[in-house]
């Protein structure tokens, strides 16, 4: 996967303003039209994710699709980089999230927080 | 221009979202001291509210809130989708105040000074006059000397 391109566009695609026609990448392009992609699920994780630790609550995330997960932890992470509100003040809790997002793939998150930070 | 008078009660703070979380057949849980936002109420599959908690010693037939609060609630549920709840918990009736931010309410926009800033900061803001805002009577036992009951 181009996560470069996907990552610069995704608030693009989440804001529907990136569409499958307009992407340069086919991975992305296949991401848009996954069968498990499901935006009313990437809001709910986003909140599990970001929300669980400060609230002392392990978040159910492994049986999320994968698809919905990256949705979701690139959202966060678009946010962080831009210094976009509410990331901004609550960091801390976002990259928690983040982390429990990519659970299964710790390196990603600790690559971008290094770049990030 | 007025002064805010909040008083600064963590303790107090945790009543007032439990009896909220209680209302609304949620969990709740407190934010640490100087969080962007005091509380959420949420259940075992999503989280529903976030929340602003201010505890005020007077009655008044309008209740200041702060842009500041406001804006950011407002903006962090664009985000999150959970609603956004800004509370009041008057000392001098014992009544809880709540207004949802996304509803309908009319205001007059003012601004107030805080006590508390080491300089004169002042905070803009809104008064939301009393009609708007949902009350729960609190029982009067948070003020009252330990009962038989309480020991354990």
């Amino acid at each position: 996967m181009n996560e470069a391109d996907f990552f610069l566009s995704i608030s693009e695609i989440l804001t529907k303003r990136l569409t499958p026609e307009k992407a340069t990448s086919e991975e992305v392009r296949n991401l848009f039209n996954h069968p498990q992609r499901d935006d009313l699920e990437i809001q709910r994780v986003t909140r599990l994710a970001v929300f669980s630790k400060l609230a002392g609550v392990k978040p159910k995330l492994e049986r999320v699709h994968l698809v919905n997960r990256l949705f979701a932890y690139w959202t966060i992470l678009s946010g962080l980089r831009r210094g976009e509100e509410p990331w901004a003040s609550i960091k801390e809790s976002a990259w928690n999230g983040a982390e429990a997002l990519l659970f299964d793939l710790p390196e990603y998150v600790a690559k971008a927080r290094e770049e990030i930070a | 221009m007025s002064r805010l008078s909040n008083v600064n009660d963590p303790v107090r703070e945790e009543y007032v979202a439990s009896i909220l979380a209680k209302q609304a057949g949620l969990q709740f849980h407190i934010t640490p001291q100087n969080s962007r936002f005091d509380f959420m109420l949420f259940d075992d599959r999503d989280y529903r509210v976030l929340g602003e908690i201010k505890i005020r010693e007077r009655f008044f037939p309008d209740w200041f809130i702060a842009d500041k609060k406001v804006n950011w609630l407002l903006e962090a549920n664009k985000t999150f989708r959970c609603v956004p709840w800004f509370v009041i918990h008057c000392i001098e009736n014992g009544v809880i105040y709540r207004l949802n931010l996304h509803e309908n309410y009319e205001f007059t926009e003012d601004s107030m000074t805080n006590p508390y800033s080491t300089g004169i900061q002042t905070e803009t803001g809104r008064k939301v006059p009393i009609e708007y805002w949902t009350k729960t009577e609190t029982r009067s036992s948070f003020e009252e000397r330990m009962s038989p009951i309480d020991w354990k």
